[in-house]
């Protein structure tokens, strides 16, 4: 060292100082490391700014559809009762019992234990395949597999056999894979925590599984439960408790199973019957509660096959060998030109099987029956509330699955003589979608937009509101499930009788359990409406026609299960209807070897051949007198026939060779004399004829009434029918509801309008006026005079035993059906001085030779002699002075 | 007497002398916002019930704890640093034997009613075991300044792995290339090593088990998931997405997210907690969290900058990036950027064993920004 260098102290930690090019090195590895650092909040404030600006309203979508739900208030449907406040079908709420499988496969001891069973033999089978060695000890699964029918004995077996599994299969270094074992550690787990009360002893079973890797492998279930926190029990003990709760809870489902009975239609069980013809028989097959299990459990076995069969179709697909189909993902195929890149890579990922040490596609069925989701099933309904609804929402531990709900279905406290109900009800039926885009309208009306305050506690802000909005009315349509009538009256009310269904909004939690229920609106109930008919007089209808074709009349009869007929009643002075009574009024199913309700009504409706036939003739005369073409004209005498060639028409009548006269055409009902009439009215006056009686539809329209639909009356479409075959009543289809309405109009000189419903929630129907014909009095009076004459000594009905009814009427026979049948058809209206009833009885497509007079009038008689024995029912019809003998 | 006692005041002041109190009171204003929101997951839970109580408790305890072990002497430090990866080590190869299941997972240790969670010590302590390894390797090459650091650090990876816990095991790989890296490794060493990882990582996909094999699927197909994927394996993803999402630029307001108080948030104050953040404050708050936290991080790294020795500042390094791969990987799995793996982000996620380690670290932070010089010296003879 020289003189006059300083010396430096010694600083050992010096040593670990770099130098000053060693320092800056350092710090700037360090700043690198800095910069790396700074990334990470630019890589996820990009990430976040995607997540939470631009797809802020997709995901706020989302939300609005994991927590706001919203459910339907079905609206009761409104009553219909008849015209003496009759009720003859309403709404009622009825119980229903829903199951749902998973939840009773998780939470009750016997579907644990059928589950269980099914997997060990599955297991045992599967392992005996793969490695010459079954993994399951010999012994624990042997005999039949266990159902739900089997003897409780058999349960009691099959928990014992539970709690001698070795742990080793429970264990992670086990012989099963992760998803085997935990699958069966789930069906011990639970097992032992329904029937082993662990945690009665402050021992739950989650604790005691903790130890599980801890013991000797080869220790049984029982033991080792038994030896777990240091409680005192024996592995007998255990045992005991397992098999006495078993017991328990099998004998609660047999309780439930006793008031169920033996009539529950079996899930999946609906097969076709082999038969005649095309078309299709099912028949489902019956039972108990526990058949309708077993039912349940092989349908969802069934479903899991097709599944799992559809998805090793999918990955069938695939290359086999992982990293074959990773470089296939990365080029697009046609099958995956539409997925992304990503999507593909997905699929790849996990396609094929993979992991575990045994059969994985064992695995994967296990694990799709496992994840199974099951929507509720309906078990039976209606259940009813004392023993049923009581003893599942009382004792809800005992029937984990099992749910009680509320149902709307149609009553009928009034029936039909044959104990149906009124087939001119008809019937509704549940319709899943409204596709209608008005529907919104009508169904939401503006409580959307109104119920301000509800929607703020909804937790909404003011972007989301219309979000929200519009996800409400997706999926109240989506969801919305409306009771509509399919026919008869439930359907043509329908607008009445639906009501408005209303809804709620309702926040759910992540277990769909409802938390909150911010804004409603309430259902309104559908309007009550009145008939014009009464029930009583329907059933005299009824029973008139029938009665009048169990008998012989004139040597001829008809077979009661061929006959088709109508009687149509109503008030010849307001129009309001007062029967509509057809048979057949079921037809027989020769495959389902059942009766089935005919609700198609020929009152209304062209349902058989056509052509009323004569009773058209006193609409013609009508016109003919006011044209003048009676007075003054001179008609050939009947020869038993008129016209020539293609254009005539015969007749035989009884006026033959007898001087002819209007009257007397209409009492015998001479298709000579009005084939003349017809001649000179020409097609256009038979036309005025029938439209001034209600019998031409202006257009091809069908007649609106409140409550029906009536087919249009007119000519046949394409039948060729000359003049005067017109003019007797053929070519032409009129239902006999509006024959009915055109013989009122004959009595009064007015056309009522028709009406079925006479009051909504009490209200009067507004009533349109009658139309009045525009003829005199005496066109009239001398039409009557010749269809007084008819039910008389010598008119065309003078065998229905009508003498001293006052009735006015016409007699119609029309050859139909290559003239190998009768329409046979009576219609008039009585009494004739002053009518209050104006009816059209016809009897289609009867044997030939079976008249007007024969049948149809003997119904109208039958029906006279029984209102005769119902006064009040006369007097409601007639009024007090209007008695009609 | 004045003089005495100035003169113990400055000798009790000069032991803080150092002490990095603006990281500390980072940590505890961290610490105070993740007990915000825990607090805001847990409202109303019975499952999660007094848990908010528990980490506040947690937090000033091991803080103060944190604040003390900062003044351990360095040779204890030095001494002990492979006795306590040793410890890690044996605390975690014992699990499958002496640990408690939950859940699935045998990753704690029952302690009376308490548990405790070793992967979460081993992150810190395997910052404290590299730093001790890396400190006298200035000079050192591919072997001691990678591939044995490397070795240490699959040793809990792998033990980790076991349990089966990816997301801790994968959050230690940046804690050994950042402390390699500002050991000195060689750029191109590290690359080759990380590029060797990628390629080990992809060739080990084949061998994955089916379910992790379906996690890292659905994060690939996060933008296409079918129903069945969306209720089954890909809900974690989608609902915590959608919490995120809801957020909105402002939020719903504190303790108002509607994922968080109607239960679709599954572990929403462990794994999830940043997406009750996003959903409460928004993108807004989200990102003032996440830059916050960055910010602390940068801290330690600064603390590094101006340290002159190199233990301790390969102990702030490592500690900085072990927050900053936390951050990292949890606001990634939260946000759909990772696959999903849980892994709970420090200071802020609820879990004892999670805010120990985490003030450990911190721990760590003090006590290399403290050490004296005559520390240093007795650290030279050796």
């Amino acid at each position: 060292m020289s003189r006059g260098t300083r010396r430096q102290p010694f600083r050992p930690w010096t040593a670990f100082e770099e130098g000053r090019g060693r320092v800056s090195r350092a710090k700037r590895r360090l700043a690198v490391l800095a910069s790396c650092i700074l990334l990470a909040p630019i890589f996820l404030g990009m990430r976040l700014f995607n997540l939470q600006i631009v797809k802020a309203e997709e995901m706020r979508l989302h939300r609005t559809r994991n927590l706001h739900g919203v459910e339907w208030l079905h609206a009761k449907r409104g009553n219909i009762v008849d015209a003496r406040g009759h009720v003859l079908v309403e709404d009622e709420s009825q119980f229903v019992l829903r199951f749902v499988y998973r939840d009773f496969r998780r939470g009750h001891v016997c579907g644990l234990l059928v589950h269980l069973d099914r997997f060990l033999r599955e297991l045992q089978s599967v392992t005996r395949q793969a490695t010459d060695g079954a993994i399951v000890p010999d012994g624990l699964v042997d005999g039949e597999p266990l159902t739900y029918v089997d003897p409780v004995g058999r349960f009691e077996a099959a928990a014992l056999r539970t709690l001698e599994l070795p742990i080793s299969l429970l264990r992670r270094d086990g012989p099963l894979g992760k998803r085997l074992r935990s699958v069966l550690r789930f069906y011990v787990f639970h097992i032992l925590d329904q029937t082993a009360t662990l945690r009665r002893h402050g021992m739950p079973v989650a604790r005691v599984f903790e130890g599980l890797d801890g013991e000797d492998r080869d220790l049984p279930v029982a033991s080792f439960v038994a030896r777990a926190g240091g409680l005192p029990w024996s592995p007998v003990e255990v045992a005991g408790e397992v098999v006495a709760r078993v017991r328990k809870q099998i004998a609660a489902l047999d309780e439930l199973a006793g008031i169920l009975g033996p009539r529950l239609t079996l899930p999946g069980s609906m097969t076709r019957v082999a038969g005649k013809g095309s078309a299709a028989g099912w028949v489902s097959e019956h039972g108990d509660l526990f058949s309708w299990l077993d039912a349940c459990d092989r349908l969802h076995d069934r479903r899991t096959e097709a599944r799992v069969d559809e998805l090793h179709a999918r990955q069938a697909e695939f290359v086999p060998g992982f990293w074959s189909r990773v470089f296939d993902a990365c080029v697009t195929s046609e099958a995956t030109e539409d997925m992304t890149l990503s999507r593909r890579l997905a699929n790849a990922l996990t396609a094929g099987t993979r992991g575990g040490k045994h059969a994985t596609e064992f695995e994967e069925r296990i694990a799709l029956r496992f994840r199974s989701e099951y929507g509720p099933v309906v078990v039976d309904k209606p259940v009813e509330f004392e023993s049923v609804v009581a003893l599942v929402l009382g004792k809800r531990e005992s029937y984990p699955g099992f749910e009680v709900g509320e149902e709307l279905r149609r009553r009928y406290p009034t029936l039909d003589p044959r104990g149906r109900p009124y087939s001119i009800l008809g019937i509704t039926q549940w319709r899943e979608s409204v596709d209608d885009a008005a529907k919104p309208t009508l169904v939401l009306g503006d409580e959307l937009d109104s119920d301000v305050d509800g929607t703020k506690r909804l937790h909404l802000a003011e972007d989301e509101r219309e979000i929200w909005q519009e996800e409400v009315k997706r999926r109240l349509l989506s969801e919305f499930r409306v009771r509509e009538g399919l026919n008869n009256l439930e359907a043509y009310l329908d607008p009445l009788l639906t009501g408005q269904a209303g809804w709620r909004a309702l926040l759910r939690d992540r277990t769909g359990q409802e938390r909150f229920s911010p804004t409603h609106v309430a259902a309104r109930r559908g309007h009550d409406v009145e008939l014009t008919i009464d029930h009583e007089v329907q059933d005299l209808l009824d029973r008139a026609l029938e009665e009048a074709s169990l008998e012989t009349i004139n040597g001829h009869s008809l077979d009661p299960a061929k006959v088709k007929a109508s009687f149509a009643l109503i008030d010849a002075v307001t129009g309001d209807i007062r029967g509509m009574a057809w048979l057949p009024r079921t037809w027989h199913n020769d495959l389902l070897d059942i009766d089935i309700p005919d609700r198609s009504n020929p009152t209304c409706v062209h349902r058989w051949q056509p052509s009323p036939g004569s009773v058209l003739k006193p609409v013609f005369a009508v016109e003919g007198l006011v044209q003048g073409f009676v007075d003054g004209h001179e008609y050939e005498i009947c020869s038993g026939h008129y016209g020539s060639g293609w254009n005539r028409i015969s007749c035989d009548c009884r006026n033959r060779w007898q001087p002819q006269s209007l009257q007397k055409a209409l009492r015998y009902s001479c298709n000579s004399y009005f084939g003349q009439l017809g001649q000179q009215l020409t097609f256009e006056g038979l036309q005025r004829a029938l439209l001034r009686f209600g019998l031409l539809a202006g257009t091809d329209n069908n007649i609106h009434v409140l409550g029906l639909r009536i087919d249009p009356p007119g000519p046949v479409p394409r039948e060729r029918r000359s003049l005067l075959q017109r003019s007797i009543g053929y070519g032409w289809r009129m239902p006999p509801i509006l024959l009915a309405r055109a013989y009122a109009a004959l009595g009064t000189g007015r056309l009522p309008p028709l009406q079925i419903v006479a009051r909504v929630d009490g209200e009067a129907v507004d009533r349109p006026p009658s139309t009045p014909l525009d003829v005199g009095d005496d066109v009239l009076d001398r039409v009557r005079r010749g269809m007084i004459d008819v039910p008389l000594s010598d008119g065309t009905a003078r065998h229905a035993g009508l003498q001293g009814d006052r009735v006015a009427a016409k007699t119609g026979t029309a050859e139909v059906l290559g003239k190998s049948a009768n329409n046979a058809s009576f219609a008039g209206y009585l009494p004739w001085e002053s009518p209050r009833l104006a009816f059209c009885i016809t009897y289609w497509e009867t044997p030939p030779k079976i008249h007007g007079g024969d049948f149809p009038a003997r119904a109208l008689a039958i029906f006279l002699r029984s209102l005769e024995q119902r006064p009040a029912l006369h007097t409601m019809l007639f009024g007090d002075g209007g008695r009609p003998r | 007497m004045r003089l005495e006692v100035e003169s113990r005041i400055a000798r009790f002041a000069g032991v803080f002398v150092g002490f990095p109190w603006y990281v500390f009171v980072l940590a505890f204003v961290l610490a105070g916002v993740g007990f915000v929101f825990v607090h805001s997951a847990t409202i109303g839970s019975d499952d999660f019930a007094g848990q908010d109580s528990k980490q506040a408790m947690a937090i000033v305890v091991c803080g103060a704890i944190a604040i003390g072990l900062s003044f351990v002497p360095r040779a204890f430090a030095l001494s002990n640093a492979f006795v306590l990866f040793a410890l890690v080590l044996t605390a975690l190869a014992l699990l499958p034997w002496f640990g408690v299941t939950l859940n699935g997972a045998r990753r704690w240790y029952g302690i009376g009613s308490a548990t405790i969670q070793p992967t979460e010590f081993a992150k810190p302590i395997l910052v404290l075991a590299l730093a001790r390894w890396l400190r006298l390797k200035s000079h050192g090459g591919f072997v001691d300044v990678v591939l044995i650091p490397l070795i240490l650090t699959l040793l809990p990876m792998y033990l980790t792995l076991r349990q089966p816990d990816l997301g801790s095991a994968l959050s230690m790989l940046p804690i050994l290339f950042a402390m390699s890296w500002v050991a000195g490794a060689r750029p191109l060493h590290l690359f080759a090593t990380i590029a060797l990882g990628a390629l080990g990582l992809v060739a080990v996909l084949p061998f994955l088990q089916s379910y992790q094999l379906e996690r890292i699927a659905i994060w690939l197909g996060q933008d296409h998931l079918t129903p069945a994927e969306w209720r089954g394996p890909g809900y974690q993803l989608m609902q915590s997405l959608i919490a995120i999402g809801s957020g909105g630029v402002s939020g719903d307001g504190l303790f108002e997210g509607l994922q968080n108080r109607y239960d679709f948030l599954p572990y929403r104050s462990t794994d999830f907690l940043f997406a009750v953040i996003c959903e409460e404050t928004g993108f807004r708050g989200a990102m003032t969290v996440i830059l916050l936290y960055t910010f602390f991080s940068l801290s330690i790294v600064a603390c590094a900058y101006r340290l002159r020795d190199r233990f301790g500042r390969l102990l702030a390094a490592g500690v900085a990036t072990y927050f900053a791969a936390h951050l990292f990987i949890h606001v990634g799995v939260c946000t759909g950027l990772l696959p999903p793996t849980g892994l709970p982000l420090p200071l802020l996620s609820y879990g004892r064993s999670s805010v120990a380690s985490a003030w450990f670290a911190l721990a760590l932070v003090g006590h290399a920004a403290t050490a004296k010089p005559r520390d240093l010296s007795e650290d030279a003879i050796r």
